[in-house]
Formats: structure tokens, sequence, C-alpha cells
């Protein structure tokens, strides 16, 4: 019996021990890699995009996979399995990204926060579940994003495709129904975001790149940016099985020059505020990556420590230098890492060539009845490149369609168009542009919107600051160039997308957010609206009452008093001298009555009616 | 509202205007006129205050080292750049260096096309420098200006030069490039042409297009602009600073803007002053009153011109808070004030504005200055306004009841005139001063006996107790039967009319003058559109075209003082006006009134002094066969003209500039300074969109046109 039991036991245990090997072999299809991209630019500014992916070789239909966590969050991976997300990008930035001077970031961001989700085509009511994922984003990330809500929130027809590998039915990605956008323009990043994206890597910032994130540093940089990318990929390059990705980014741009008394040096420990004296032990690799394209022989500076490899790639517009760290041995030889580069000469600001395709978007007209929003597009290309523009205008910017204009060089674009108009209070403006632009040329996309009035409880406790205005997103498929694209469906890691040799890339560029002044009223003016408005109505109140409730009766002078009357008029005459006066005054009224009373036209005056309650 | 229902209250309150009316208007106009410049004295105005908190003057450390060596490198290196070439302001030198600071820096060039085609129609090319420092984690939605005039050597023989200014501009951006704080871009704006380049810059920068100022397409912006300051500083020996604030169209900024500047100077211990004075010390004293009085008199007048007092009275029409920090440079300095420590005042301006979370609104926008911490609101100037202008519109109203109630009484009764008596007294005086008491008697004593003699009958022929009884009245009307003057067409006037074919309506009523408004307010379109058409001429005339718009809108000003002769060949067979000068005068009143206060909304100064000289005028003209009391009238009229009263700016203009001149070499040079004055106001107006000369010839002229007309009325 003791014996059968003990068996029994063994085989329990040893039951156990399959399921956990099982499990344990299943989550091991999860991989995750740390790297940070270094580029320094022209305008004297360094870049550091930090890059942090996890790869899980699950299916994204089958909702059961979200059941076991290894290194994918699990606080994200419950929201994305409850709300059915095929897709979902945010990024959370501070600051614009300067195009025409830093060239192209690897992920363009605007400015504020930005969320856009593919919902799985087993959603049936889409909107009602944004609504639900903006309000639980919103407390994970510690973001206003509860306010993309209908008015806010569009859903783009062409500009936002699936980044990963589309579901069944075949037209999903063609149709704009289960993708919404929306952005906050105002939205401000600091630290209480950093904090809870931080916490979705696997070592957190315990660990490996994220120990550099010290939230005062990163706070001092031109430009910060919070990236969180979420998508279903192929699981190899043959794309037999799906996986699921999940990208963490953050983009940082310093200025080396003013910090470095003109000389665009820069060290991770004066970045950062420190070293680097680990790796994630979770990784698949950690590796920093240094662009040095510009410095082919060492000419303009010098990397410290030495790299340990130096990678080269060829691309259309020429040789792409890289030289590559990889932490672990790094680490391993001299405890802590301090990536710099120590130029040899002063910085010198001159022109910086233009990338390929810019924008500047601008607000037009003065005054607080009307206003335009322009956009120049610039092609420094020999070739026409045809793009999506969309702008997304709130609801009291009242855009008119018949004003939008594609000007080139005087002349008009043709264009095709996806417009769906505002409606106050419930809907932005939403209008997507389809055209080429020509070679060597500024395009210059103009409408006019009319400023609305606001009810007085919907101005925010600052109204005069003004109202902001989402950036237009331009998405255009760039011939390969010394840029960095948007990775496509098996590149994940900045290892793969830095090599990549692909003829085209796809580009999205964000504009600048504007800031619109709407017709404020002065807010301490209700009280005195109040009081005038009170004032008028009391005086009109009570003469118009007592034009409408007196009663008119007309006396004949020829017609003889009757005796009560004659009474009357005695008793009136002999009243004590306090009443003298009215009594007087109520003579006088009679007389005038009488008198004018020819003309058959004249009312009787007050004292006739003091006369009859008499 | 008991005047609505109770007609016995209404007749006495038409009584009592028209037995005081007189009396009534001079009182208020004069009660006004003191009262608003009493305001100037301390204890009737207000001490200024920041309403705005978010600008926190003062409260940080100035970051500038000490010394600010970077200031005084630029200073030499200007200096150097100057003297290379007289002729033309260092633009590249300074395109260069702002470059190389590591700002966004771009041109921006401009073609001036000039709105009169002069003989010399040459388009004047012109080109600003601008450069954005981008704020650090800012998306660029908002941006601050600082912009410095951009003056040549040759050409600071007039202005004051503005090397300082530069400089300055320089020294502190690079210092600004360094701090971490900015949360707003700052833009710096060196233009050239003076306000012609702002406009073209500003324009660009909004996308608005002007005929006359061609910009091109801004290659950059920021976003929208919350405030500017414009820097005029010569680079040594600065003795104040002097705050200009007056705009385009009399625009102020935002009174916070300029208390923050006094604010931050006083802190550095810099002198600031308005109008190039000082404040007095001791505002209640008699002396200190008239130096404030004098001040604001000084102030009103540069504002009531409607022309920019600098680059940034530009700023203003777009909604930019902007004035001018200007450095006044003596030449034996005493005590100078360091470019350094105005180089602290700017510094801790821009830090201020950049605290700022809104666009200036809490303060006021209008206001009048007496001196640089006291300050007058609209609150407090309107009422003393209001009771200026209101004096004409009692009178009007003064005048209408009585051409309504003649009008009544053409229809059952008789019109019971007593002008004659009028006329007698008031042809016995010959001063026009003495005129108006011997109207205010004559008003006063006859009126209210002939002209309300109707109302009157009405409530008193039951009322023995009136002071009026019903047989002086009876008298009187029998009087005004027999009167052998009727100033209106009487029952037995209209029964000829009628025999002659003419229709009755059209003489009387609203109806009747018309034909007076009508005209005077085409002769308004005409002056308006002179300039324009006749420099269209001026070609083949070989004249010179401030000359041609001089003798042009002098010409069109004849045709309005003729049009009264005119208008009579057409309407009757009188060589009158036919129409009731009282009606024609109570029109002319009520426009003057609505137009003043329209005015006075935009540019006080303006419609103050305008009404502070027609006013009196408009009230007393009356038409009269008193040759010489006529003349006397229309000579004041002349006065009050808009041509008159740009004539008297001229001669306060020379005046002021000058005061030893002789009276016969001021007036020559007026004549001189009318001209340039004219030609200016034609330049602001076809460049900046300037209103004062669209006032002056829809609101003004047509508005004295018909006050011209009234002596040539019957009466």
């Amino acid at each position: 019996m003791a014996d059968y039991r003990h068996r029994e036991l063994l085989c329990q245990l040893f039951l156990f021990l399959c399921c956990l090997f099982v499990s344990f072999e299943a989550a091991k299809d999860d991989e995750f890699f740390e790297e940070l991209y270094i580029k320094p630019f022209h305008s004297g500014h360094v870049s550091f995009y930090f890059q942090f992916t996890t790869k899980w070789n699950i299916s994204l239909q089958d909702a059961d996979n979200f059941q076991h966590y290894r290194l994918f969050p699990k606080s994200l991976g419950d929201v994305l399995a409850t709300y059915n997300v095929q897709e979902l990008h945010l990024t959370q930035t501070q600051g614009k990204w300067r195009h025409q001077s830093w060239g192209y970031p690897v992920e363009d961001a605007p400015a504020g926060a930005q969320l856009w989700v593919w919902f799985k085509p087993t959603v049936t009511d889409v909107d009602k579940t944004w609504k639900d994922l903006v309000n639980t984003l919103s407390g994970l990330f510690c973001s206003s994003l509860n306010f993309l809500d209908a008015k806010a929130t569009v859903a783009p027809r062409w500009s936002f495709r699936p980044r990963g590998i589309s579901p069944s039915p075949k037209n999903y990605a063609a149709q704009s129904t289960y993708v919404r956008y929306g952005a906050l323009p105002r939205e401000i990043v600091c630290t209480e975001n950093l904090t809870p994206w931080k916490k979705l890597l696997p070592c957190d910032s315990k660990a490996g790149l994220s120990t550099l994130f010290k939230a005062e540093k990163l706070h001092d940089s031109y430009y910060h940016s919070l990236g969180m990318h979420f998508r279903p990929v192929c699981a190899d390059s043959s794309c037999s099985s799906e996986a699921v990705e999940l990208t963490q980014s953050l983009s940082l741009v310093v200025d080396a020059v003013v910090n470095n008394n003109g000389y665009q040096n820069w060290a991770m420990r004066k970045v950062f505020g420190q070293s680097l004296s680990s790796h994630c032990p979770l990784a698949t690799h950690s590796k920093i990556f240094v662009d040095t394209s510009d410095n082919q022989d060492k000419e303009r500076f010098t990397m410290s420590p030495a790299p340990t490899e130096e990678q080269s790639s060829q691309q259309s517009t020429g040789v792409h230098k890289l030289a590559v760290y990889d932490i672990p041995a790094q680490v391993k030889e001299r405890r802590v890492l301090n990536v710099g580069a120590n130029y040899n000469a002063k910085f010198e600001y001159g022109d910086i060539t233009s990338p390929p395709v810019y924008a500047h978007r601008y607000i037009t007209g003065y005054g607080l009845e009307k206003g335009g929003v322009s956009c120049l597009i610039y092609n420094t290309l020999n070739t026409p490149m045809p793009i999506y523009y969309m702008d997304t205008l709130p609801w009291f910017t009242r855009a008119f369609f018949r004003s939008v204009n594609i000007d080139n060089k005087g002349r008009e674009v043709p264009y095709k168009v996806h417009y769906v108009p505002g409606r106050d209070r419930e809907r932005s403006y939403h209008l997507e542009l389809s055209f080429t632009l020509a070679p060597r040329s500024v395009t210059k996309v103009s409408l006019q919107f009319e400023r609305a009035f606001l009810k007085w409880t919907e101005y925010p406790p600052d109204a005069n600051h003004g109202f902001y205005i989402n950036s237009a997103v331009i998405s255009l498929l760039l011939p390969a160039d010394r840029t960095f694209a948007v990775p496509v469906h098996n590149t994940s890691t900045l290892q793969q997308i830095l090599s990549d040799e692909t003829s085209t890339k796809f580009i999205r560029l964000y504009t600048e957010s504007l800031l619109v002044s709407l017709p404020t009223p002065d807010f301490s003016m209700p009280y005195n609206v109040i009081c005038l408005a009170c004032t008028v109505v009391a005086i009109a109140f009570g003469s118009i009452h007592n034009l409408t409730t007196r009663r008119f009766i007309l006396l004949d002078p020829s017609k003889k008093k009757g005796l009560v009357a004659k009474i009357k008029g005695f008793l009136q005459r002999s009243k004590p001298e306090g009443r003298k006066e009215e009594s007087k005054g109520d003579a006088d009224d009679k007389a005038e009555t009488e008198s004018e009373s020819g003309t058959g036209e004249n009312s009787i005056g007050d004292g006739d009616l003091r006369q009859r309650k008499q | 509202m008991g005047l609505l229902t109770d007609t016995k209250q209404r007749q006495i309150v038409l009584r009592m205007i028209l037995r005081y009316h007189q009396r009534l208007s001079i009182l208020l106009y004069i009660v006004g006129l003191v009262w608003f410049l009493a305001l100037a004295y301390r204890p009737l105005n207000a001490g200024t205050y920041f309403s705005e908190n978010a600008l926190l003057p003062g409260l940080v450390e100035s970051d500038l080292p000490h010394g600010f060596p970077s200031l005084n490198t630029y200073t030499d290196l200007l200096k150097a750049e100057i003297s290379k070439d007289k002729k033309r302001a260092p633009k590249e030198w300074i395109f260069k260096q702002l470059q190389s600071l590591g700002l966004d820096t771009y041109r921006h060039n401009f073609t001036i096309k000039y709105p009169f085609k002069m003989a010399i129609s040459q388009d004047l090319n012109g080109e600003n420098i601008f450069a954005i420092l981008r704020a650090r984690r800012g998306a660029s939605t908002e941006a601050l200006v600082m912009s410095v005039p951009l003056r040549s050597a040759a050409a600071q023989n007039q202005r004051t030069s503005t090397d300082g200014g530069i400089a300055l501009m320089l020294a502190l951006a690079s210092q600004f490039r360094k701090n971490t704080f900015w949360a707003k871009d700052v833009i710096f704006l060196l233009s050239e042409f003076e306000e012609v380049g702002v406009q073209a810059w500003l324009d660009a920068y909004h996308e608005s297009s002007s005929p006359y100022v061609i910009a091109d397409d801004l290659p950059a912006r920021s976003g929208a602009i919350q405030a500017a300051i414009n820097l005029e500083l010569p680079s040594e020996n600065v003795r104040y600073l002097n705050l200009k604030l007056e705009g385009l169209n009399g625009q102020l900024p935002n009174l916070d803007l300029f208390n923050l500047a006094v604010k931050l100077s006083r802190r550095e211990s810099v002198p600031a002053t308005l109008q190039h004075r000082r404040d007095p010390h001791d505002q209640e004293s008699w002396e200190g009153y008239q130096h404030t009085l004098r001040t604001m008199l000084k102030m009103m007048w540069t504002q009531a011109s409607g022309a920019p007092s600098g680059n940034h009275g530009l700023f203003h029409r777009f909604h930019i808070e902007a004035l001018t920090i200007e450095g006044v440079h003596k030449k034996k300095g005493v005590r100078n004030v360091p470019l350094e420590q105005v180089a602290r005042v700017v510094e801790g301006v821009f830090r201020s504005l950049n605290n700022l979370l809104e666009r200036f609104h809490q303060s006021f926008f209008f206001y009048i200055l007496p001196s640089t911490d006291r300050y007058i609101s609209i609150g407090l100037y309107m009422p003393p306004f209001a009771l200026m202008v209101v004096a004409g519109v009692l009178k009007a109203l003064a005048l209408w009841i009585m051409t309504h109630s003649d009008v009544e009484d053409t229809t059952d009764e008789k019109a019971p005139q007593d002008e004659t008596e009028e006329e007698k007294s008031a042809s016995g005086e010959g001063e026009q001063g003495e005129e108006k008491e011997t109207d205010d008697q004559g008003d006063g004593k006859d009126k209210p006996k002939g002209d309300t003699s109707p109302l009157l009958k009405r409530q008193s022929s039951g009322d023995k107790s009136k002071e009026d009884t019903p047989e002086e009245e009876i008298e009187e009307e029998g009087e005004g039967e027999q009167g052998d003057l009727p100033d209106h067409l009487t029952a037995e006037d209209l029964a000829d009319l009628e025999d002659q074919d003419f229709e009755p309506i059209a003489m009387t009523g609203v109806l009747s003058v018309m034909p007076v408004v009508l005209m005077s307010y085409l002769l308004g379109l005409m002056a308006y559109t002179a300039p324009y058409v006749l420099t269209n001429f001026t070609p083949g005339l070989k004249m010179k075209t401030a000359d041609v718009i001089l003798y042009g809108i002098l010409a069109v000003f004849s045709a309005g003082l003729a049009y009264p002769y005119l208008m009579n060949r057409k309407t009757a067979h009188e060589d009158r006006i036919v129409s009731d000068w009282r009606l024609v005068k109570c029109v002319g009143l009520i426009v003057q009134g609505l137009t003043l206060f329209a005015v006075s909304l935009m540019n006080i100064s303006l419609a103050f002094f305008m009404a502070a000289v027609s006013v009196p005028v408009s009230m007393a003209v009356k038409p009269t066969r008193n040759i010489f009391l006529r003349t006397i009238l229309q000579l004041a009229l002349l006065i009050v003209s808009p041509m008159g009263v740009l004539f008297i700016a001229a001669v306060a203009n020379t005046t002021m500039h000058n005061s030893s001149l002789g009276l016969l070499a001021v007036l020559w040079q007026a004549i001189d300074e009318t001209k340039q004055l004219l030609f200016l106001l034609l330049v602001d107006q076809y460049l900046f969109y300037s209103w004062t000369y669209t006032l002056a010839s829809f609101a003004f002229l047509p508005t004295w046109l018909l006050f011209w007309a009234v002596p040539f009325c019957d009466n």
C-alpha cells in the first residue's frame, strides 16, 4: 500500500516535471535584444537611439497563448489579449525631430503622445473597444490617453497600414474599419511616463542599457521620445510561422557642441551621468552601434574605447560604416564601458544637406475669425515622389474642403482624396491626400478654416494659451538612402535594420504641431454680463409689465358726472394736507385727459387708476 | 423707464432739455475736457501693477557673466566691420555670426513697390536676416522675437544708430544658446528699411499678402509669436532708455509688457522714460502735475497720428505684444549706462516672457500713461470723454425735439417760432465766444417760450400753477404767426408748393437732409480715392508726388467747400439749401457723436483731440444773416476741418521740434510739414494698412461737411 502510494507520488512528480519541461520549452520561444545606436549629426547634435526588442514565437490569433509569460511583459500582454489588438503603436515625445538638420530618425514621432492601433477582425464594436483600450493604456502608461475620445480619433485610410503581417480576410489592411489613430500634441512627457515604460523591460532598469536612464539627464536633452510598438511578424525569413514582436525605443538628441566648449565630443558618462557596467543577462545580444560613416579614416574623431568590431554595409548612396561594441565582452574586459568620441577640431556650423523629402507646416492668417494651415513639402530628389498626406484638424477649426489646394510652382497638383468632414463636438476633420511631388520642387498644401466659438465651459483653464492642432503625417516610399526606415516584416533588431540593403524604404514624417488661438471671452466677464443683463431685464420688465397690465379706459368729458363721482371728487379735494400733492397730480391728469380726449386717442394716466381704486 | 410710459415725465425731461440744453452742453464739454486733462493728476489715476502672475519679473538672477565680455567683443568686431563699408549695414557678417552660434539662420528678401506712380518708380529690394533659437524639448509652437533695425552708417545721421542693439543681440544669442530653460523659441530678426522690413517679414510669417510690400516665402518659421522686443541702441553713451509703445492705428501693447520693461530697468538701475520724459519727483505737486500732463499729451499726440512710433508698431496688428527699447544717446555723457546693464534688462525681459503660460491677456490694452508708474485705464478716461461727446449729442437731441414739434405743429397748429428775437440778440455780438453766450441766453430765455410752446401748452392748459400761463402762450403763438421769418415751411408755404406740383414730403423730415448727407459722403469717397487717381497723372506733370498729393487733396477739399453752392442750384428757386438747418445740424451732431465714440474705442487719443476741437465749433454753428458772424463761424469751421486739423498738427510738430522759430517761419515750415504728414499718412495707409487717412476721409470729412452746410441753410 505504502509502495503504491510512493509510486503514485513519483508518477505525479514525473508528470509535474514533464509539464514544467514542456512549458519551459514552449516559453523558450522568446528572445530579447538590447541595442543602442549613436549617430553624430552635422548640426552638432548627437542622437542616441535605444531599442529593446522582445520576439515571441506564438500566434497572435490564438488568445490562449497569452497565458504564460517569460520575457514579454504580462501587464501589456493581458491588455493586448483582452482588447483583441492586432497591432499597437504608442509614442510619447517631447520636442520636434528636425528633419532638415538631423535627417530621418529610425522611428519618427510627433510631439506629444500618439497612439494607433489595428484591432483583430473579430472585434465587432471597434469604437467601444478603442475607448476601453485608451482608458486602460492611459492607466498603464500614466499618460492622458483617455482624452483620445471620438473627437480626437480618426480612422486613417491610407496613411497607417498594418506594419506587421495581416490576418485574413484578404482586404483587412485595405480598409480603415479596424484601425484607429489619435494624437495628443499637448501631452507633456516626463518621468512619470518613463517609469511605467521602463517596467515593461525584462531587466527593468536593474541591468543593461536601461541603467543609463536617469530622468534628469534624459529630460535635459533637445528631443526625447519613448516608443512602444507591438506587431505580429514572421518567425523566420520563410514566414512559415507567426511570432509577435514588442519593440520599445527611446530616442534622445543632445547638443554636444554647446556642452563641450565648441567640440562635438560626447561620452556616455557625460550624456547619461554614468557609464555602463552591466548587460541584461536575459538578452540574446547587447550591442552598441556608432555611426562612423562620416569618419572614414578617423580624421574627424577617435572613438574610445576601441570598438569590438567595425561593420560596413553597401548602400545605394555609399558605404555605411558602423563601430560595434559588444557590451558583455567590453564590460567583462574593463568593468565599465564609457563609449565616447573625441573630435580633433572645433565644430564649425555651416549649411547642412537637407534630406530627400521634408516638410514645414504653419498657421496662416491673423485675427480670430479665420485662419489657415499651410504645409510646404520639399522634394530635393531628381525623381517625382508619390506621397500620402494626412491632416487632422479639431472640430473647432472648421475646415473647408473647397479651400484645399495643392500648389507646385503656381500649378495645381491633381490629387486623390479621402475626406471626412468634422462635426461640432463630435468628430474632427480628417483629410488624406495622395499626390506626387515634382522633382526638385516645393509643393504647398493649404486649407482654410474658421475658428469656432466654444461654449464657455469648454475652455480649458488656460484658455489664452491656445489650442493645439495635430501634426500632419506624410508617408512615402523612399529609394534607399543613408537614412533609416521602419523595419520591414522580418527585420526586428537594430542590427538587422542597420544592415538592411533593400532598395526602397518606407518613411513616415511628422510635421510641426500647431497652436491656434480661438476667440476667448474675458472670463471675468460673466459676472459683469450677469449684472448688466439683470439690470436690463429688471428695468425692461417693470415698464413692459406696467404697459401690458394697465387698463385703458376711455372717458367722455361731455358726459355728465354722476353724483357718486362728484362726491368722490369733492372728497378728494378736501383730503388732508399730506395727500394734497398727489391729489393735485390727479387733478392734473384729469385735466389733461379731459383736454385731450377730444382727439380720442389718449390714455388715462396713473392718477385715474388711483382714483378708481380709491 | 418711466419715460416710456409716462407722457408727463417725458414731457418734463423734454422741457428740461429744451430749456437748459445750451447751458448743459457747454457745461458738459468743459467739465469733460477739464476732467480728462485732470486725469494726469496723480490722485486721479492708478499705479501700475502686474496682472499676469506668470511673468515673475526679476525673480531669477541674471545669467550673464560679470562684465559680459562677449558683448564687448561683438561691439568691437561690429565697429571694425562697419568701418569697412559705411554705406551698407554689415549684413553678411551678421549672418555669419548668427550661423556660427549654431542658430537656424535665414535670409528673407522682399520688394517694395511704391504705392504711387512716382517719377522714380524703381522697385526697392530689401533683405531681412533672421535666426531661430530652437527651444530644447519644445515643438516650436510658441516664439518670442527680438528685433533690431539694420541701419547703415550713412543713414544714421537722421536716426540713432543701432550698433549697440546688434552687438547686444549677438551677445545675448550666444548666451541664450547655452541656457537650458527656454520654453519658447527665440527669433532674432534684423530688418532692413525700418518698418517696411518688419512688415514684409510679418506678412511672410503669417502668409498675408500686400500689394506694395511683396515678401518672399519664409524658408522657416517657429510657432505663434507671443511678444516682440525691438531694440534701438547705440553702441555707447546711452544716457537712458526710452520706451516706445504706440503702434499702428494707435494700438498699444498690453500694459503688462510695458510694466515689465519698466520694472526690470529699475531693477538694473537704468533710467527708463516715456516720451523722453522722466517721472517727476513729486507727482502731486502743481509742477509734477504739469509734467505728467505734458507727458500724457505727448503720448496721446504720438498715438493720435496712428503711425507706428517704431518697428514694434507693426506687430500689434498680428496680436503680438511689442514695444521698442530705445537707448538715447547723449554726446556729453555724465552718467552713462553701460550696455551690459541694458543687456541685463533685455535678458530679464526675455526670461520673464519665457515664463508666460498664456498670451498676454490679463492687463489693459487700452490705456494712457502720464508717467512710467501710473496709468489711466479705459474705465477712467471714457467718462470724461463721453461727457465731451455727449455735449454735442444733447444739442442734437434738443434740435431734434425742436424740429419734431414743429413738424407736428405744421399739421395741426401754426409753428410758433421765435427765431427773430434770437437773431436780434445774436446779431449784436461780435466775438465768437460771446456769441456762444448769447446763444445760451437766447436759448435759455426764448426757446422754452417759442419752440416748446406746443408741448407746454398741452400740459399747462389745465394747470394754473405753471410758470407759463395759457394767456402768455396764446400771445406768443400770435407772435409766432406774425413772425416774418418762419424758419420752417409753414402751412402757407406748403400750399404754395403744392400749387407748384412739389412734393411736400421731400421737404420735411430726415429725408430732406439726405441729399446733403449723400453729397458729403460722396466727397469723402472722392477724398479717399483722390491720391491714387491723381498720382496716376503725375509722371506727365513732372511734379513731386508729395506736392501732387497735397494740391490734389486741397482741390478736393475746395470742392467740398464749394458744395453748398452746388447744391443750391439744383434744389430750388432760392439760392439757399432747402433743408432745415436744425435737422442738418442734428444729423451732423449725431454722426459726429457716433464717429467719435467709435474712434475712441480704437484710438482714444485721436478721438479726444478731434472731440476737443470739433465739438465746440459744431455746437455753435448755425445759419445767420450777419456777415461778420458768419465769417467768424466759417473760419472756425475751417480751422476744425480735417485739413485744418492737419495743419494745426503740422504747426504743433514744428514748434515741438524747434521752438526758437518766429511765427511766420513756423507757418512756412508747417506747410512743408503738412505736405510731409499727408504723404506719410498715405504711405502708411498703402504699406501698413493704417486707418487714419480712411477715417479722415470717410468719417471726419463728411461729418465736417455736414456742419459746413449749416451756415448755407435757410434760417
